[in-house]
């Protein structure tokens, strides 16, 4: 990565965090809050993307961020009012920054006229509000104001010599004020500098230092002559060294001349065009001098007493390091395979050896607690808030509704709860879907809503929360619950279900994560694209988690995400049926149960079913469903009794259990594909590779699939 | 030379840190006006660059603060400032900054107008 | 070297990189199959490999490749001539498909060989269709057919029709 590209990788991380603060902003300024801190923050988030696309040269993205900030600039100086229109609009408008930031960031352009809508709109409100005086307030004048022009003392009378005099240098008087020493500029540097350019002669004058009792301690008596032996230096560059104190000191420059040829009395050394027009300039700028300050005060005098919950304000004493992300990774996959090493040494102590060394087993004990805690130490550093996905969605969710011409709320809670940053990144798209399927299947038209007796406005809530070692993800919405009856006889149709097979309603509704089922009859445009839940729950249990939907006829849909902390290293069950070893996932696990003393009984289809504390439960012999080789006595077996998802049971048979183990997870489908049954693999103790029992999906598949093709 | 630089922008911090330290100087940061005074009360600096547009505490009331202390009168503090913005400058030069630095910068320029204002 | 009993153009013995392949060459029982070296990554002895559920009958399972999990497939069962019983003999040719590192399980690794491309017969019609769909094309090599395998289609048969 080039200097370069770095620095643009973190333009676009801060760009990324700006436009989350942007939302959270507007969502307040929405919902009524339009505190000077906000409009201020918001134009502040506005002006960083600007200064950053600049360095960059992201000339659209600069544009647009440039009619925005001037708006926003208008609003946190009262000058336009934040009505609900302008809030729309500024909506509108990040959305159309992210559009720019992100065709930043894979190098593409956007159409020319993009975002020219909103911008005219900034334009027009601006001009209103500015009336006559439309320079006046623009925070962010017009590049030709900023000609390099340095109003200088001038002395009219003083003879100038003109460029055709034969000149031998300059005469420069530089007498500062005492503000120069209060801007805490020095003479002496500025000397020095000039110094460098060329041959110099400097000459103090004194003769103005009072005597002592007269001296002020702070008084400014000293100024300097400094003569430039030759021309060869411009008069431009010599000012440019006094361009800091411009107007803390008396400047003259003046050409020493050989021979003047001619004198002129009012051809003075610059463009004297110059002067009426910065006459001009400062008139205009005073009344917006003398209001900024004001509204500064105003926005400090807040910025005190009110506290957004939203906010988070780098707490006074953290220290904060940043490092490179891949160095945090390297370090999470070493303590991965760090973790494995460890558990694979425990696992090689057998009894005779247990005995044996005492010593190095109670060593071998510290090093599985301080690995563990390394463990969950290096995890913590990786961990992010579930903001940066959940701020996706509120834009998510207006696109829906304009496009469903509903009306949607989102509300989101928890924002601030942490999940590693690998499962945060797989989160997006089964969260899109799932607000998606809300949006287009759960909140019901405006029509139908009144009709219900319900608001006109459908709410969404995206929530999230840590529970123990898992992370709780909930999507509820208050519409119209899922329609049993349709998805029933849907899935009824389309053989998911079999004629005559009882559901219960909970059943019912998890139909929908069934593969290959949609309730829309023909596919939406929105939450469509061909594939339905059943993509959401692989994603899901990709990465070892869960989902569950409750629905209630007439009030709403809820469906919750249950995910692990961190995708990096997962507690299993190693077991091993027909002779390979195969790894249940601990969280899945409720009890193991010999199967001699289970309690089986068969149904007419075949199946078995464990009877486990008065419930019946479907049972799958893994040996079986996996068409592996059972020369194991059926007593001698061992029954997994596993919780699928937050209703159904699931009970495994297995041949034998070998003990518990932390593993990493790997990916088959990295060079193979998707096995059903088969969440994924991981490299065990020996070397050798077991696979991940996928507890749920072999739930939803319940009958063996006889697809093997010789 | 210890560098303070102050600006809400991590890009623009990253940016003067590379510079900066690639020219040899040290460079301490701070986000806001507020983490820069917090800074100066505990370290000492021979510069400090900031930012005008920050959160809680901004530039231009940051260099009021640093000013009216007694032990910085003569630190020098450049601004950080656009093209565009001269009035924000003439606020930050009215409050007591030393200098200004364009964004976007030319390192060479940054190293030379820094020298203009520290020993 | 192995070129020149191939080439029956000017003789010069050199064969230009631009119109030669370079061949691992590998027996299944008495017949030799071919890829191209460009595509091998790694020749292993045969260590086992855990079997995978509902897969054909020629993926012989996963092995550890230095952390990745890479699919074995058996080519002698590929070829419809029954499962191979590997022994610490038989080796396994980690080749990078399409970005994907696959294996495959066979007898031996006999030769390399640089042949010209316009030496690569293609196979005659008529035969089974599969034997077109396995293979790109054969070489004759010291008077003996060999079999240049076509990688795509052995990764793409593993999978199953949906």
């Amino acid at each position: 990565m080039s200097e370069l590209d770095e620095f643009k990788a973190t333009f676009f991380d801060e760009c990324s965090e700006l436009l989350i603060e942007l939302e959270e902003q507007f969502t307040a300024i929405e919902e009524g809050d339009k505190s000077p801190d906000r409009m201020h923050a918001v134009f502040r988030a506005i002006h960083s993307v600007k200064g950053g696309a600049g360095a960059f040269g992201f000339t659209g993205l600069v544009g647009f961020a440039h009619e925005f900030e001037t708006l926003l600039d208008f609003v946190r100086n009262d000058k336009i009012e934040m009505t609900n229109e302008v809030i729309v609009l500024c909506i509108r408008s990040n959305d159309i920054i992210a559009d720019f930031v992100e065709a930043a960031k894979v190098g593409e352009e956007l159409a020319s006229d993009y975002g020219a809508v909103e911008k005219e709109k900034f334009i027009s409100l601006c001009k209103a509000s500015s009336g006559d005086d439309e320079e006046t307030g623009e925070p962010v004048e017009d590049e030709e104001f900023d000609i390099d022009f340095t109003p200088v003392m001038i002395n009219l009378d003083e003879e100038m010599g003109d460029d055709e005099g034969i000149s031998e240098g300059w005469l420069v008087k530089f007498v500062p004020h005492r503000e120069l020493y209060i801007s805490a500029n020095d003479p002496i540097l500025l000397l020095r500098e000039l110094a460098e350019m060329s041959d110099i002669e400097v000459k103090a004058v004194l003769i103005d230092i009072p005597t002592l009792p007269d001296f002020e301690p702070m008084g400014v008596y000293c100024s300097w002559e400094i003569s430039f032996s030759d021309d060869s230096v411009e008069e431009e560059l010599i000012r440019e060294v006094f361009e800091f104190v411009d107007g803390d000191c008396d400047l003259e420059i003046t050409k020493i001349e050989a021979k003047p040829i001619q004198e002129k009395q009012d051809d003075v050394d610059f463009d004297s065009e110059n002067l009426p027009s910065f006459a001009d300039l400062a008139d205009e700028i005073k009344p917006v001098e003398a209001e900024k300050p004001a509204a500064t005060v105003a926005a400090k005098g807040t910025e005190q007493t009110s506290k957004s919950p939203s906010k988070t304000a780098p707490v006074a004493g953290v220290q904060s390091i940043r490092v490179d992300l891949d160095k945090v990774d390297r370090v999470v996959n070493m303590v991965g395979e760090l973790v494995i090493t460890q558990s694979m040494l425990t696992q090689q102590m057998d009894d005779h050896l247990k005995h044996q060394y005492q010593e190095l087993i109670r060593g071998l004990e510290v090093l599985a607690t301080t690995t563990r805690g390394l463990q969950d130490s290096v995890m913590a550093i990786r961990a992010q808030p579930v903001k940066s996905v959940f701020s996706r969605m509120p834009r998510l969710v207006r696109e829906l509704a304009t496009k469903t011409g509903k009306k949607i709320k989102l509300e989101t809670v928890g924002e601030n709860t942490e999940i590693d940053k690998t499962v945060i990144e797989q989160l997006s798209d089964p969260l899109t879907h799932m607000i998606r399927n809300s949006a287009d299947h759960g909140i019901e038209s405006v029509e139908n809503r009144v009709k219900a007796g319900k608001s006109e406005t459908g709410t969404i809530r995206l929530s999230a929360e840590q529970a123990g070692g898992s992370i709780l993800i909930i999507i509820e919405d208050d519409g119209a619950g899922i329609n049993r009856e349709r998805v029933l006889q849907l899935a009824r149709d389309k053989g998911v279900v079999g004629e005559d097979q009882q559901l219960s309603d909970d059943q019912i509704d998890n139909l929908i994560f069934a593969p290959g089922f949609s309730t829309v009859e023909e596919v939406s445009d929105l939450s469509g694209r061909g594939v339905g839940m059943d993509v959401v729950l692989s994603n899901i249990n990709k990465i070892g988690g869960a989902v569950i939907v409750k629905s209630w006829p007439g009030k709403g849909t809820r469906m919750t995400l249950r995910l692990p902390l961190t995708l990096a290293v997962l507690d299993v069950m190693l077991v091993k049926v027909g002779g390979c070893p195969y790894v249940i996932p601990l969280s899945s696990i409720v009890e193991t149960i010999q199967n001699s003393r289970a309690d089986f009984g068969k149904l007419p289809t075949g199946a078995k079913v464990l009877q486990v504390r008065g419930e019946y439960v479907h049972s799958i012999d893994l040996a079986d469903r996996f068409e592996l080789p059972n020369d194991i006595n059926d007593k001698d077996r061992f029954v997994v009794l596993c919780e699928a998802d937050g209703t159904n049971k699931l009970a495994l048979i297995v041949d034998s259990i070998i003990g518990q183990q932390q593993v990493v997870i790997k990916s088959l489908e990295e060079n193979f594909e998707r096995i059903e049954g088969i969440a994924g693999g991981t490299i065990l103790g020996d070397g050798s590779v077991g696979l991940i029992v996928d507890v749920q999906g072999l739930r939803n598949s319940p009958s063996p699939s006889h697809r093997n093709v010789a | 030379m210890r560098i303070l630089t102050v600006d809400d922008s991590r890009t623009m911090l990253s940016m003067l840190q590379h510079t900066l330290s690639g020219a040899g100087f040290e460079v301490i940061q701070a986000e806001d006006g507020q983490q820069g005074l917090d800074k100066l009360k505990t370290e000492s600096f021979d510069v400090v660059i900031t930012d005008i547009n920050m959160p809680v505490m901004d530039g231009i009331e940051f260099i009021k603060n640093v000013r009216s202390s007694g032990k910085y009168q003569s630190l020098p503090i450049l601004i950080l400032t656009t093209e565009s913005s001269r009035e924000k400058r003439d606020q930050g030069r009215a409050a007591g900054g030393t200098g200004w630095i364009v964004k976007p910068f030319d390192p060479e320029k940054l190293i030379s107008v820094i020298n203009r204002v520290v020993h | 070297m192995e070129a020149m009993h191939l080439s029956n153009e000017a003789g010069d013995g050199e064969v230009s990189e631009v119109d030669s392949l370079q061949l691992i060459a590998f027996s299944i029982d008495e017949q030799t199959y071919s890829v191209e070296i460009t595509t091998v990554r790694e020749i292993r002895a045969w260590n086992g490999a855990t079997p995978l559920p509902n897969t054909r009958e020629f993926v012989r399972g996963v092995i550890n490749l230095r952390g990745t999990i890479v699919p074995i497939f058996d080519l002698r069962a590929r070829f419809g001539e029954g499962k191979t019983e590997p022994t610490k003999t038989h080796v396994v040719v980690v080749m990078s498909v399409d970005e994907k590192f696959v294996g495959i399980l066979v007898d031996a690794v006999s030769d390399i060989l640089t042949v010209k491309k316009s030496d690569v017969h293609p196979v005659p019609e008529g035969n089974s269709s599969s034997d077109n769909e396995l293979l790109r094309g054969i070489i004759t090599h010291d008077s003996r057919m060999v079999g240049l395998i076509d990688l795509h289609a052995i990764v793409d048969g593993a999978k199953l029709e949906e």
